[in-house]
């Protein structure tokens, strides 16, 4: 049994940094996918979201089997404002400024799961600013 | 036991299949939709599916729910293996005929309990 595991064990470890090589690449999808929504806001356009979603999604499962917890944390902060209508119906400039600001931390992110750096925050703590930065844009919206 | 596991990514399919034939000793089959499933599930004649929910061209829950209307299909267990993670998702889920839902990210290690855990808890509950 000791033996099994060791092996699936290597095996894993071997997946994994397949994986860690393959993240730029998943990165660059999900980055098509933002701008696709960020250039249709800049229009006054609703274009690209359920792309968007599925990107995040799938990268979300993906990263954190793989044990890439921050860039999953980073993901399916994305993808639950995708699907949240407090976010989406905010005004196009509102919704742009926030995206740019969580793209910024997925950048971040995805180098160091690409290059395999050790994670020192919390994934919880990681995306705090990011719902403080979204809480002031729909107090803003609302006082507006 | 012989499982079908339909998922769409291709690195959740390798270290699923890992998982289940190397750690827990299955047997696996891999589709990359719910067409394709729904084309050899027939052939396939697995003990239990496994089904990602948001995959291209028909999706989880769709899959499932046309796996339950078929009379040579219904009796096959689904779990869903899926990052959807909202509550009324794992109720639809729930909803279609699945007997329960593992979700991702999951450790590979221990997936082969997990699944374990569901199909006994079902059994129970009968």
């Amino acid at each position: 049994m000791t033996q099994v595991k060791d092996t699936a064990d290597a095996e894993i470890e071997a997946l994994r940094a397949t994986y860690a090589s393959e993240i730029p690449a998943k990165a660059a999808e999900l980055t098509r996918a933002l701008d696709t929504v960020l250039h249709g806001l800049g229009l006054g356009q609703t274009v690209g979201w359920e792309e968007l979603e599925y990107f995040a999604h799938k990268l979300c499962g993906s990263s954190g089997t793989y044990g890439f917890h921050h860039l999953a944390a980073v993901t399916r902060y994305l993808e639950e404002r995708v699907c949240d209508p407090a976010f989406t119906e905010l005004a196009p400039n509102l919704i742009a400024e926030h995206l740019a600001k969580w793209n910024s931390l997925f950048a971040q992110q995805a180098r160091q799961a690409h290059g395999r750096q050790s994670e020192a925050a919390t994934p919880e703590s990681l995306v705090e600013p990011l719902n403080e930065h979204l809480q002031l844009l729909v107090t803003q919206a609302v006082a507006a | 036991m012989n499982i079908l596991l339909a998922e769409d990514d291709p690195s959740i399919q390798a270290i699923a299949v890992l998982a289940l034939s190397r750690v827990g000793g299955h047997t696996v089959t891999t589709v990359k939709n719910g067409v394709e499933l729904l084309e050899i599930v027939g052939k396939a004649k697995p003990d239990l599916i496994l089904l990602d929910v948001m995959m291209p061209i028909l999706d989880g829950f769709e899959t499932c729910a046309r796996l339950k209307q078929s009379e040579a299909t219904r009796d096959i267990p689904v779990i869903f293996l899926t990052a959807k993670a909202q509550i009324h998702e794992q109720h639809h889920g729930m909803n279609v005929g699945a007997l329960g839902y593992i979700l991702k990210p999951f450790d590979p290690m221990t997936l082969h309990v997990q699944i374990d855990e569901v199909l006994k808890n079902h059994a129970k509950a009968a």
